[in-house]
């Protein structure tokens, strides 16, 4: 990370190629020994919990004819080997199953639901990075070299606490606030551009917080390097200074960090959707607990999983573009 | 780097102006007076077609557009739907004749010989109607007669409350029946109001049909404050739906939990209704202490089942009176009052002390008052001098065990069924795994009054159904909690409630 940025150019045509194809290729592999062990654990997961799924979703006063029947065409009372290799084959040609409650192909459901999961998940993912990555820089910048203590206390102080509490929380209050006591935003629901305002701000709050303290140290890091004080001796304006040389090299540590908390951020979708009745697939998961729904439980942890797994997979090859060093690192 | 850096910035506008351009044109329509409402339905209904479904939200959102045979208005009372007149001959046969000029939302008529279809489609195992059995009568046979507007369903084995169930089942018109696949996210009925748009997970539009006369007891879409737009809104966190209530998002939404203490603060109007009860079993299998009449007896002595009742339902409970939920059951009367074995723990103390260790069972995930309530019940039945381990687990667990493993003493659980008959393969019967008596229940006096209760037609039985229950709890075999309430609020809106929630014809708009 001591290198200048302006001499990466240079750099990366040194290994592109095979270096990179390699761990393209490694970091492939790894992808899809997660998702078969993601699979393998859902899975288990759901069969493994005690109990009856057929009966607690019929109810005690289904006949025991119609739980034994609907066990059979669920091929739960194979074994559960065959259950599993029956489950992996479905799952490969896209086929999740039917519902225990609503008789619905589970497949269309998570068709239905994921974009709206998607679409909330991903606009606060853009809403965090736009948000901490700047603000991170500014606090380094103004903090730099022991700079205004008052000012780094009053901000490591905030964030801290801010992402430290769930995002169900932050999204209780902010109903409190802002559609119950003040009618600025409406309380729940997807009906136009201000019911996005409080789930996204639910869902990035947290990360905003925890991900510009990152940049903010990052930052203060960057700030202390030689080339940064070339750059200052060279009396280069400050927004060169900052935008080009000290940034960049903060991108690093900030995307790592960003990937991890993008899985938070999805599992915080969860309980947020359900407060404000989003239609996306953590209302979907929170419901089909409650029913015990299990195909459909079993399926959405699986989709969930794989969007965790995609994005950190995304992450690395990023990473391995932007800074190639990490390419080699790891092998 | 600097086009990387710039790449993903863009590509971040992009994406927030695509979606906020996507987002940003619908605005918010105001409920009232203009005319619309916005109801809602605590679950995704899914599939919604009304044949293969018994999810409660499919049921509600299935009202709207399509009507049953008959409708069940309060207990022991049937008013009229697409039948003007009915009449139960015996326990085996049931006769309705249609109205005439009954039609479907794209304009054809509904015949006997449609509905003739829609039974028989239920009453065939081979399309694994979730109806079957439960609404509609096993082996049941169909005639009709178009000229006389006449169906007959008659049945080989009596069946005491056969009306009661077929008002339950929701016709489809001819189209539908021929595409079934249509009915999945689509609606063919005759209902007052017509399906116009869905977005499954997140809200149904319904559009009122003019000229339909064939509402419950004869309700029309005439009436005047009847919304032109329906809106049912999936709302499944009930905190949500009631500040959605609070800030006029919603005009109607049925509320369980704590929410309702700050909902009855406002003038919002509202209707309190029974929505489970709860009861507690006691294992009579061999092997088990309450095998013995005087254990099972003394272990409802030694509870103050009231004051259980009361945190079993977090203060929000009403008394049971019977087994079956009591607003449409077709049997009025209580067969609990005064047939309980009356808290007496000092009597109880003898029998108990030496009744050896009683596992109490309880579902950890039906609500947060059900542990507190165990906890109580032990701590009665020690002072009384039992023996009790508590055995917290999940509802699918406790089915388990009691269906299966068999490992338990005593259990608290909700039973919510329709009419008493619906009760017997619970607490008569052959036990599991060939059939669902699971405590092993087994009481000359209530197979006797079953008996004679079966041989009579519905209402006219019911005098010996009561008596049935009456034996139950006598014996203490089943011991009554309270009932679970829900009360559902309107704002800006009246209405009255049917089995499966606010009745679509009975909506009315207030200022």
């Amino acid at each position: 990370m001591t290198a200048a940025p302006a001499s990466l150019g240079r750099r990366r045509t040194l290994w592109a190629g095979h270096t990179r194809s390699a761990y393209a290729l490694r970091r492939s592999a790894r992808l899809l020994v997660s998702l078969a062990l993601l699979l393998t654990a859902t899975f288990f997961m759901i069969h493994l919990v005690p109990g009856d799924p057929v009966r607690a979703a019929l109810g005690p006063t289904a006949p025991a004819s119609l739980v034994a029947e609907r066990k059979a065409a669920l091929g739960l009372d194979k074994p559960l080997v065959t259950q599993y290799v029956d489950y992996i084959r479905d799952v490969l040609h896209g086929d999740f199953g039917t519902s225990l409650t609503s008789g619905e192909s589970v497949t269309d459901v998570i068709r239905q639901r994921g974009p709206s999961t998607l679409k909330l998940g991903g606009i606060a993912f853009l809403v965090s990075i736009l948000i901490a990555v700047p603000l991170g820089i500014l606090m380094a910048a103004l903090t730099r070299d022991s700079r205004r203590r008052g000012a780094e206390l009053g901000f490591t102080a905030m964030t801290g606490a801010i992402a430290a509490i769930p995002s169900f929380l932050i999204a209780v209050a902010l109903v409190y606030l802002f559609a119950v006591t003040i009618h600025l935003f409406p309380v729940a629901g997807r009906a136009g551009f201000t019911s996005y305002v409080l789930p996204v701000a639910a869902l990035a709050l947290a990360p905003i917080a925890s991900l510009s303290r990152i940049v903010r140290v990052e930052g203060l890091r960057v700030l202390d390097q030689d080339y940064i004080r070339t750059a200052r001796g060279k009396r280069l304006p400050a927004r060169i200074v900052y935008v080009r040389h000290a940034l960049p090299n903060t991108l690093t540590p900030t995307l790592t960090v960003a990937g991890l908390l993008l899985g938070g951020l999805i599992a915080g979708t969860v309980l947020v959707e359900n407060i404000f009745a989003w239609p996306g697939l953590g209302t979907t998961l929170v419901q089909s607990v409650a029913e015990k729904d299990y195909p459909t439980v079993q399926a959405v942890a699986v989709v969930f999983g794989a969007v965790v797994l995609l994005a950190n997979f995304a992450v690395d090859l990023a990473l391995g573009v932007i800074d190639p060093r990490s390419t080699i690192l790891q092998s | 780097m600097r086009k990387h850096l710039f790449l993903v910035i863009a590509a971040a506008a992009v994406l927030l102006s695509v979606t906020t351009s996507a987002i940003g044109s619908s605005a918010r329509h105001a409920a009232g007076p203009s005319g619309s409402a916005t109801l809602s339905i605590p679950t995704d209904p899914g599939n919604l077609d009304p044949q293969l479904t018994l999810l409660q939200a499919a049921r509600y959102v299935d009202t709207f557009a399509y009507d049953t045979l008959v409708n069940l208005t309060g207990p022991g009372k049937i008013s009229s739907g697409l039948a003007q007149s009915w009449k139960v001959d015996s326990p085996k046969k049931v006769e309705f004749t249609l109205r005439p000029n009954i039609t479907c939302s794209d304009g054809s008529k509904l015949t006997a010989s449609v509905v003739k279809k829609n039974l028989d489609f239920v009453g065939n195992p081979a399309n694994k109607s979730p109806l079957l059995g439960l609404f509609m009568p096993i082996g049941a046979t169909v005639t009709a007669n178009n000229g006389a507007r006449t169906v007959v369903v008659t049945t080989t084995s009596p069946n005491p409350f056969m009306i009661q169930g077929l008002a339950l089942v929701q016709m489809i018109c001819s189209k539908g029946l021929a595409n079934r696949a249509s009915l999945d996210h689509g609606t063919d009925g005759t209902g007052p109001y017509q399906l116009t748009g869905a977005v499954p997970g997140d809200h149904y539009t319904f559009a009122v049909r003019k000229g339909y006369t064939w509402g419950p007891g004869g309700a029309t879409t005439a009436a005047a404050g009847l919304p032109a737009k329906v809106t049912l809104k999936v709302v499944t966190n009930e905190s949500t739906a009631a500040n959605l209530l609070l800030t006029g998002g919603l005009n109607v939404a049925a509320i369980g939990g704590p929410d309702r203490t700050r909902l009855n603060k406002t003038k919002l109007f509202n209707i309190v209704s029974p929505a489970q009860p709860n009861e507690l079993f006691f294992n009579e299998n061999p092997g088990h202490p309450a095998a013995n009449p005087a254990v099972r007896k003394a272990l409802v002595q030694a509870l103050n089942l009231n004051q259980i009742g009361t945190v079993a339902t977090s203060g929000r409970g009403l008394k049971m009176t019977q087994l079956s939920l009591q607003n449409f059951t077709p049997c009025a009367g209580n067969s609990i009052a005064g047939n309980v074995p009356a808290y007496n723990p000092s009597a109880a103390k003898s029998v108990l002390s030496g009744a050896g260790s009683l596992k109490l069972l309880y579902p950890t995930d039906a609500g947060p008052a059900y542990p507190p309530a165990a906890e109580l019940m032990q701590q009665q039945l020690a002072s009384a001098g039992a023996k009790v381990t508590l055995d917290p687990q999940s509802t699918a667990s406790l089915q388990g065990t009691i269906f299966g493993s068999g490992d338990w003493d005593v259990v608290i659980i909700g039973i919510g069924v329709a009419n008493p008959a619906q009760f017997k393969s619970l607490v008569s019967g052959p036990t599991p795994p060939n059939g669902t008596n699971f405590a092993g229940i087994a009481n000359a006096g209530y197979k006797q009054a079953v008996a004679r209760a079966s041989r009579r037609v519905g209402v006219a039985g019911c005098k010996y159904w009561l008596d049935a229950e009456q034996s139950l709890f006598k014996a203490g075999d089943v011991a009554p909690l309270q009932v679970t309430t829900a009360a559902t609020y309107g704002r800006k809106m009246t209405f009255s409630l049917g089995v499966e929630g606010p009745i679509p014809t009975s909506l009315r708009l207030t200022k």
